[in-house]
């Protein structure tokens, strides 16, 4: 008996090759998409994880800035294993790769990867021994300096520039990657760091220090290591924590990872229908030779077996060829994000990411043939002849009658009239374009959304200021007033920078000198200072102290007495451990280090920032902030418009394979307008007005759809992970416009094939064999 | 029969046996054996109106003698008028025609009745010449043609039965 | 085994189109004998498709009752009556309705297979009937690539690799010129004189005459039959044909 359905299926997918080549397509090109996407929010959701278990990364760094005693480390109880400490430089010093320069730490480490919490090289080679004069630099500021490997680079120090090659670039799980933490770690030998920093001592002062990988033991939380430290072990110290750095990366990459949530959620859904819409219209396109196979014997059940078994068939292989195609092509778009996520390129393969898609796509085939097979099964074999012939609704009269009112050509009305015989065919048909519509929609929408949110700095915990000025050497009158001089600068915000201590816990303390309530700033709590004695706490330092709005925090500030400082919010910043303050509430007697400056609207950025530098005789180094955040956002886009790209696709495929059913069942129909007097030209034009019809409608009913969904996706996504809504940007007006008659042309040219089809039917045969 | 013999007569001079022989060899599955006087008596008819005359006694030794007969011109031209003419007048089953009629009138058997049997009659008639053409001899082609237009003419009587009935149903009849 | 294989009791069909309600059958009391040839004849709209179709199962009475070989079956489910017609019933129609992506072969097979014969008794019964019924050249074909006439024996191959106990043909001859029509009623004959029960619909006399009985029908009720007998001498026959005038 499964002979006879496995003969039918088998037929089946053999006799209709172009409609089941299409919809293996259909079907891959959907488990490709939910195949990269699930790979990719796999990938990105946890590229810190995966970067501690390939670094076998330590659970926290401490960094000493004063003498310290490493064997006391070594036996806390909370301690499991300590590494091997090294040598990291403070000192103002940066790499300058065209306009574009980045801060950096010099770190000391062997030729030889200690086994235990080492960092990851991700492009190139790690130092060589000897290698006096070669650099690895962190991975995210290379992606932002644009630097190749084997490039030249002058480290810029206050003694003077220093010529190093680039051999390659590294990411660590010690440090989140440049910007979201700066300055960045740029590796060289040991020998090099003491040869650049003769006579001193590491592990002595704030700009010289020792970083030491620990292992805690399991399950003791950071707060205990933190407090056993401050307890037990001499020495001034700050204190980084794996939880710290993931979440500063989380933080960063919310947005892009809230993309990629709002597209997964998408092309589930999206595909998902497409793929439900073209496994429903082939049962539909096979009602007739149900009512042969039940004329013959087959039970309900065996015809939706069958129906079942044939679609399965094809869903199986086409799902597992796409999801293979999704793997493959899942390093590619991960290649553009790796930087940025502070982790390998490579996929990561877990058994759900691999089956998900598979298992999703098999499923709603098997769902959708189901649902139209059962009811297709349970009609009389009469109907089901009949089906695909005039329906005798009585609102087929209505709508011709009304057509026929209106002086339309024949083969116009015929057209249409058509679209209302076949009620289930044209709302096959009109889904299918709506889905195209609603995908162009959400495109635009994920576009306008990433342009708008692109370039600002506050998405990945920057400043609310357009631009960046390091004073390095210049008088502080001085930058003072070429900022002021400048018209295209509407407000300056000066920046001090100072070290604090809780105890022996030391973290940063930025002092901004100016009015911080004005909107912008990243704020995740509470609100910016507005008196001194106010601060605000980054998030990471929230979390290591537990501090919260309306607390207060007694500090210690240098040498003098200890300063009580009331918390008043918690906001995000790319500084790590640091809080905010204004001035007046520590006794900060150095001039600022940098200045923060927003420009009127309308400013460019490079133009004042090239004016700023020429004025100051070069000493200032500007930053642009919209370009750092815009380069870390740029590696998003081709993955999301790939992304898009693809799932356009899969609605154009099952248009194009809707608008073929469409046409070929309606071949005796056809064949029986040309003995009655249309010319093949006529048929032509009933074909591609009935398609333009379906056409206008799914336009204007699919572009609202798309712009509510966009909206609603991003609202609940981006909700969902703290941000609130309003983040899902509209497409313009002028983008959507375009969609009408973009839509039309694609109909037009899609049905073009199947309309001179038509036209060529030749009626004896459509007639004789039907 | 003149038509028939005078047509024969025409092909070759014949007496009357040969002609008998002739008719049957044409017309043997659907015609009885014909009356070998009937031929005699319509070749006389035929001499008397000047359309056939006799040549002359083909000598057998026994007896009687037998006359062979030719054709006249004035019989050959009136062969070619018969020929020539179509055939008139309608045929329908007129004997059923009368029979439905005077069946109303007379109230003795109920019309319906009489178009029932007619119809039975008719699909047997059809089933029959059917079972003829359908069986493993086949006729030869005359023969076909025959039975194919009494097919087409039992359709048509078929279709009038139906006809009459739909009348009779009105209250037409 | 009955000798009744079919029986209705006043069978009825209603549709309701158009908020109409539209009698196609008020109650056919109909017999058909095992191994009777049954012609159902009648103008179109009679109710003769919709009494053919309620006898197989491939519409459901509204009324009335069907017995099949001494069972009732009109309340029977589409499964019971799929299992039914894949074992006892052979279906013919006017158009054929042969799948078009299955080659002759596989078309005829397909009940066979269905109704759980092996590949090769399938196989077999394929071959034989389509030596007698002449389509064993087309086996391998497509049926869109047949004549019409060849395409109806593979229907009727089809129908009849099960040994159906009833063979249902609807307009078998419709879309067949003379010499098809002629070929096709005369295998349907054939497979009648071994025994096979036909109920045919036609509303060609000249099909109908081929059957036992040809029942009449008319407004969606039965309104007469008459039985036919088998051959007659055929001299009989020919000598009323044409009457010579003396």
């Amino acid at each position: 008996m499964w002979r006879s359905t496995w003969r039918k299926a088998r037929a089946d997918l053999r006799g209709r090759k172009l409609q089941t080549v299409l919809a293996f397509l259909v079907i891959a090109a959907a488990a490709a998409t939910l195949s990269l996407s699930t790979n990719l929010r796999a990938s990105a959701q946890l590229p810190y994880e995966r970067l501690r278990e390939r670094s076998n990364g330590a659970d926290a760094w401490v960094t000493f800035t004063s003498p310290a005693d490493l064997t006391q480390l070594r036996s806390l109880p909370q301690v499991q294993d300590v590494g091997e400490p090294y040598p990291v430089s403070w000192e103002n010093q940066g790499i300058r790769n065209g306009s574009v320069k980045r801060q950096v730490a010099l770190v000391g480490l062997g030729p030889t990867l200690p086994a235990f919490d080492h960092p990851v090289v991700t492009t190139g080679r790690w130092l060589a021994a000897g290698g006096g004069r070669e650099l690895v630099l962190d991975a995210g500021a290379a992606q932002l300096l644009d630097l190749r490997v084997g490039q030249q680079v002058s480290l810029l120090r206050v003694e003077g520039p220093v010529e190093f090659t680039v051999v390659g670039f590294a990411v660590t799980a010690s440090r989140a990657p440049d910007p979201l933490n700066d300055p960045a770690f740029a590796y060289v030998l040991p020998e090099t760091l003491r040869e650049l920093h003769p006579g001193i001592a590491f592990g002595n002062d704030q700009e010289h220090t020792l970083r030491v990988g620990v292992r805690l033991a399991p399950g003791v939380p950071l707060l205990a290591f933190f407090e056993a430290l401050r307890s037990d072990v001499h020495g001034d110290f700050n204190v980084r924590g794996a939880d710290d750095i993931e979440r500063n990366i989380e933080e960063a990459n919310q947005f892009n990872l809230i993309f990629l949530r709002v597209f997964s959620v998408f092309a589930l859904l999206a595909s998902g229908l497409i793929v439900a819409n073209a496994v429903g219209g082939q049962v539909l396109s096979q009602s007739r030779d149900i009512g042969v196979l039940k004329s013959i014997g087959f039970t309900p059940w065996q015809v939706t077996g069958t129906l079942l078994l044939q679609n399965i068939a094809l869903a199986s292989v086409a799902s597992v060829a796409g999801g293979a195609l999704g793997l493959a092509l899942a390093p590619v778009f991960l290649a553009q994000a790796a930087d940025v996520l502070g982790g390998p390129a490579s996929p990561r393969l877990s058994a759900p990411a691999l089956l998900m898609p598979i298992a999703a796509v098999i499923g709603i085939v098997a769902l959708f043939t189901l649902v139209p097979g059962l009811r297709a099964a349970r009609v009389s074999p009469l109907a089901a002849f009949d089906r695909g012939g005039v329906t005798g609704r009585s609102g087929v009269s209505r709508v011709g009658g009304a057509l026929a009112g209106l002086r339309l050509p024949h083969a116009v009305r015929v057209g249409v009239v058509d679209l209302t015989r076949r009620p289930t065919r044209t709302a096959l048909t009109l889904v299918a374009l709506v889905l195209a519509v609603i995908t162009a929609t959400f495109t635009l929408g994920i576009e306008a959304t990433f342009a708008k949110t692109m370039k600002d700095p506050t998405v990945i915990g920057g400043p609310p200021y357009d631009l960046g000025f390091d004073r390095d050497t210049v008088e502080d009158a001085t930058a003072r007033r070429i900022l002021a001089d400048d018209p295209d600068i509407e407000a300056v915000l000066p920046v001090y920078g100072t070290a604090v201590r809780i105890d022996r816990f030391g973290f940063g303390a930025l002092v901004y000198e100016g009015d911080l309530t004005d909107d912008g700033w990243p704020l995740r709590a509470g609100r910016m200072p507005a008196a001194p004695g106010e601060v605000v706490v980054s998030t990471a330092l929230a979390s290591r102290t537990g501090a919260r709005a309306g607390q207060t925090m007694t500090l210690q500030h240098g040498a003098s007495d200890a300063v009580t400082v009331t918390v008043v919010g918690v906001y995000a910043s790319t500084e790590g451990d640091v809080l905010a303050a204004l001035p007046g509430t520590f006794p900060i007697t150095d001039p600022p280090t940098d200045y923060y400056a927003r420009l009127r609207p309308g400013a460019d950025p490079h133009a004042v920032a090239d004016r700023v530098v020429a004025a100051s005789g070069g000493e200032l180094d500007a930053e642009v902030f919209a370009d750092t955040v815009a380069d870390l956002r740029e590696s998003w886009r081709p993955l999301l418009i790939g992304l898009n790209a693809m799932l356009f696709g899969i609605a154009g495929i099952n248009l194009t394979s809707n608008l073929l059913l469409a046409v070929r069942e309606r071949r005796r129909e056809l064949a029986i307008l040309k003995t009655v007097g249309f010319t093949p030209r006529q048929l032509t034009i009933a074909t591609v007005t009935g398609g333009i019809a379906v056409a206008a409608l799914a336009t204007l009913s699919g572009i609202p759809l798309g712009l509510v969904a966009t909206r609603i996706m991003f609202d609940v996504l981006s909700s969902a992970a703290g941000i609130g809504t309003g983040v899902g940007a509209l497409p313009g007006i002028g983008w959507l416009a375009l969609l009408l008659p973009l839509a039309l042309a694609t109909v037009a040219v899609a049905s073009a094939f199947p309309a001179a089809a038509a036209a060529r039917v030749r009626v004896a045969e459509a007639l004789r064999y039907e | 029969m003149k038509y028939p013999l005078l047509a024969l007569l025409a092909t070759a001079p014949a007496h009357g046996y040969e002609l008998k022989q002739r008719f049957e060899a044409r017309f043997a599955p659907f015609r009885p054996p014909v009356n070998v006087g009937q031929v005699y008596s319509t070749l006389q008819r035929l001499e008397r109106d000047g359309l056939a005359q006799r040549r002359g006694v083909v000598e057998t030794g026994e007896a009687p003698a037998r006359h062979l007969y030719e054709i006249t011109a004035a019989g050959r031209r009136e062969i070619e008028q018969w020929l020539s003419e179509p055939s008139t007048g309608i045929r329908l089953r007129d004997d059923f025609f009368l029979k439905l009629v005077l069946a109303g009138t007379a109230g003795l058997v109920a019309p319906a009745e009489v178009l029932d049997r007619q119809r039975a009659l008719v699909l047997q008639e059809l089933r029959d010449l059917n079972d003829l053409l359908s069986g493993s001899d086949r006729p030869e082609a005359t023969m076909q043609l025959l039975i194919d237009g009494a097919v087409l003419h039992l359709q048509a009587d078929l279709r009038w039965i139906d006809l009459c009935e739909d009348r009779l149903r009105d209250g037409g009849l | 085994m009955t000798e009744r294989l079919v029986r209705t009791v006043a069978l009825a069909k209603t549709y309701r189109a158009f908020d109409e309600d539209v009698p196609a059958l008020r109650g056919v009391d109909l017999d058909v004998r095992r191994g009777e040839f049954l012609a159902i004849m009648g103008p179109s709209g009679c109710g003769k498709s919709t009494l053919l179709h309620l006898l197989g199962g491939l519409d459901s009475p509204t009324g009335g009752e069907i017995h099949f070989d001494g069972r009732r079956v009109d309340g029977l489910s589409e499964a019971a009556w799929a299992m039914l017609r894949r074992r006892h019933i052979g279906y013919v129609f006017q158009s054929f309705n042969l799948i078009s992506n299955m080659s002759v072969a596989e078309n005829i097979e397909l009940p066979a297979l269905l109704a759980g014969h092996s590949t090769e008794e399938a196989r077999r019964r394929r071959r034989e009937l389509s030596r007698q019924l002449g389509i064993e050249a087309q086996a391998v074909m497509p049926p869109g690539r047949i004549s019409g006439g060849q395409q109806q024996r593979v229907a009727l191959a089809r129908a009849l690799i099960n040994e159906p106990a009833l063979l249902i043909a609807d307009e078998p001859t419709g879309n067949l010129d003379s010499q098809s029509t002629r070929e096709v009623l005369e295998m349907l004959r054939e497979y009648h004189a071994r025994g096979q029960t036909v109920v045919l619909v036609t509303h060609d006399p000249n099909v109908a005459s081929r059957a036992d009985r040809v029942v009449r029908m008319r407004d969606g009720s039965v309104v007469g039959e008459s039985h036919l007998e088998g051959r007659r001498p055929s001299s009989d026959l020919l000598r009323t044909l044409v009457t010579v005038e003396d």
